[in-house]
């Protein structure tokens, strides 16, 4: 009872006890491996969203023939593939829409001047800050804009109804990695709000995921309407139309959602 | 009561303990970082922002696991107790930590749009109906909000000022854990397909709520519960319990009706005497403590307080509550009436012959 007491004490202004200072000596190394370990574990467990490049580097130049609505697209000939024409979708810096920069060259042949975003066959410009879009100087050869305005019209392709996720095309295209799902939720309803063009995202049956540009019945863009909605899992019904290379759902009047 | 705002100064003890805590912080984000960066590169890069957003938030959970551990830990094993001592400047660093996740947050997901970014916090990304789009930013502002409560309030002068206020505002620390175990569970773990981040809030759940559960239920120590009523007169005794029970210089601590603690230490080998339990710096359990240099020391901050009167040797001002005690054969008795703060008492000897 009279031994001096085995119960270590310590207060901050006095002398650490000898074997609390070899009980702290291994409390902290045993800290210090864990915190290690949790570090490098969570940080490895992390996902890819997939291949997807925002570059942002250095501006890149196209040209092709700009159409305002329902979303500010470039139509042009594929560089690769001269047969072929390309959409090429526009958007603004941050989370807004190109619809005000773009309208004055609605239906004009133009360079546009911006930072490339794509993801698989998908390709996104991001206008530059400084001029990002001028009119061709010999007004573009009539031909050339003739055939781009052909392939830019819509054409039905029958109705549709589809399941799948309600994203905003420029995260999900590359500029948040990841830029898609319930987590991006708020950001996503931020950029629909803006006016950046709303996508539905399916899942088709080879597991590849299919993106489906928005659009309401009136033919204009659906992204303000559907923002409230950005993130979840919608059936949409309406019509299928392909204007350039890019698939758009006309949603029904009630369409369900 | 004498609540006279004294700083407990930095000494070094306390630099090591920052120092310890900050390499550690350090070490996990920078390795977070890196490996992020070194395992996703190019075409499957994930955006740096969103690297630093994760790095930071699951450091802070981590931390405030540990935080909410030392509680109960300091109990079952007193020699956690000096890592009680700090836990406010650990508590303050876990403040900053979940401050940065969520400013970096709010920056890169509620910026660059048409919207203010705190209303967007606020107003975007919800519907409490649905699993899938459950406003989970939400509840990480809730939380954020009340650990900056805590962190504002965390001042000594603040301390003093709110008293037991004080108290009640750190008891929030526990909804802010769960606002923030809701906070991820419907958002980033409704992404997670590995099972690491579920795993790591399981696990965090099981050892906060395990220890405190274990230090309740095994660890009173030599604590007692005295129900009897109090008698407003003073004059009824209670018993305590053998003398032979208490260590030299040590104390135990006997619960007197509802809420009020005495601590009844042995010191001199000989000498018996009864004071409140609670310190007058931060509420500390002064029965934890230990008589150094004949003063009772808290096991907090180590203020000091005289046996013989419950006073702190001068210049300190605090004074908290003395008990009579009497002893008979070996019992030690205890008048549950406290006698106001600072009040000498006989002090009560052990026969030697008792030895
Ligand atoms: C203003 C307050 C907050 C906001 C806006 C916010 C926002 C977010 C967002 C957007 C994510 C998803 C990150 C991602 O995976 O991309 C997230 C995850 C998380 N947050 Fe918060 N948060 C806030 C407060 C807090 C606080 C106070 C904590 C406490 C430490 C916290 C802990 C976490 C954790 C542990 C995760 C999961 C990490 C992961 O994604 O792997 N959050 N938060
Ligand atoms: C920033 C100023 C802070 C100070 C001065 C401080 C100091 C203290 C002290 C002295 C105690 C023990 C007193 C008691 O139990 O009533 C305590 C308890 C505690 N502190 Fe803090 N702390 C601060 C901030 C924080 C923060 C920001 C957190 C975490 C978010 C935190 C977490 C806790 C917890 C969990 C307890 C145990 C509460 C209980 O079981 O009663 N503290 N703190
Ligand atoms: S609580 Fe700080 S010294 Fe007692």
């Amino acid at each position: 009872m009279n031994e001096p007491s085995k119960k270590p004490f310590f207060v901050g202004y006095l002398d650490m006890p000898v074997q609390l200072k070899r009980f702290y000596l291994l409390v902290v190394l045993l800290l210090g491996a864990f915190v290690a370990l949790a570090g490098y574990t969570i940080a490895s467990q992390q996902k890819s969203t997939g291949p997807a490049l925002w570059l942002t580097d250095a501006t890149e130049t196209i040209s092709g023939l700009l159409v305002v609505d329902p979303y500010p697209v470039l139509h042009r000939i594929d560089p690769d593939n001269p047969e072929r024409t390309e959409s090429i979708l526009l958007v603004n810096q941050g989370k807004i829409s190109a619809h005000d920069f773009a309208r004055p060259f609605q239906n004009k042949m133009v360079s546009i001047t911006g930072y490339p975003i794509l993801r698989g066959g998908w390709s996104m410009y991001e206008l530059a800050s400084q001029q990002p879009i001028k009119v061709d100087e010999d007004g573009g050869n009539e031909t050339l804009k003739s055939r781009l305005a052909a392939s830019a019209k819509p054409t039905s392709l029958g109705a549709v109804s589809l399941s799948g996720e309600v994203a905003d095309s420029k995260c999900f295209l590359g500029v948040m990695k990841p830029g898609a799902g319930s987590v991006h939720k708020a950001c996503a309803e931020v950029c629909l709000l803006g006016g950046i063009p709303a996508m539905l995202l399916v899942q088709g049956e080879d597991d590849k995921k299919y993106g489906y540009m928005l659009i309401q019945s009136d033919g204009s863009s659906a992204s303000k309407l559907i923002s409230k909605r950005a993130a979840d899992y919608l059936k949409i019904s309406g019509e299928l139309q392909q204007r350039g290379d890019l698939l758009y759902i006309k949603m029904a009047e009630n369409g369900h959602f | 009561m004498s609540h006279e705002f004294i700083l407990v100064n930095w000494n070094k003890r306390k630099q090591v303990y920052d120092i310890c805590l900050w390499i550690g912080i350090a070490l996990y984000l920078s390795l977070f970082v890196l490996v992020s960066h070194s395992r996703f590169q190019g075409e499957h890069s994930i955006s740096s922002l969103i690297i630093l957003i994760r790095a930071f938030s699951t450091c802070g959970f981590i931390m405030l696991t540990l935080i909410l551990c030392i509680g109960p830990l300091a109990r079952i094993d007193g020699r956690f107790l000096p890592l009680l001592y700090n836990r406010r400047h650990f508590g303050v660093s876990f403040f900053i930590i979940a401050l940065i996740h969520g400013a970096l947050a709010i920056f890169w997901y509620h910026s660059f749009g048409d919207i203010n970014p705190i209303v967007s916090v606020v107003t975007s990304g919800g519907d409490y109906q649905s699993f899938n789009s459950f406003p989970f930013q939400l509840f990480g502002l809730l939380a954020l909000l009340i650990f900056f409560v805590m962190a504002a309030t965390s001042h000594d002068y603040w301390n003093a000022v709110l008293g037991p206020t004080w108290k009640t505002l750190h008891i929030l620390v526990y909804p802010g854990y769960a606002l923030l175990i809701v906070h991820i569970g419907f958002g980033a773990m409704q992404e997670d397909n590995t099972g690491l981040l579920p795993s790591m809030v399981f696990a965090s759940v099981i050892l906060v709520g395990g220890l405190h559960v274990y230090s309740a239920l095994f660890c009173t120590r030599a604590n007692k519960m005295i129900d009897s009523a109090r008698n407003d007169s003073g004059t009824e005794w209670v018993e305590v319990g053998k003398w032979q029970e208490i260590e030299n210089d040590r104390a135990i601590t006997v619960s007197v009706g509802k809420d009020e603690r005495v601590a009844i230490f042995r010191y001199d080998e000989n000498k018996l005497c009864a004071v409140s339990n609670v310190c007058q710096h931060q509420n500390g359990p002064l029965g934890e403590g230990k008589v150094i240099d004949g003063c009772i020391t808290c096991p907090w901050h180590g203020y000091q307080y005289r046996p013989q009167d419950g006073c702190s040797p001068p210049p300190f001002m605090e004074k908290i509550e003395t008990y009579h005690l009497k002893l008979q054969g070996d019992v030690i008795c205890l008048n549950p009436q406290p006698l106001p703060a600072g009040t000498a008492r006989p002090v009560t000897e052990i026969p030697v012959a008792g030895n």
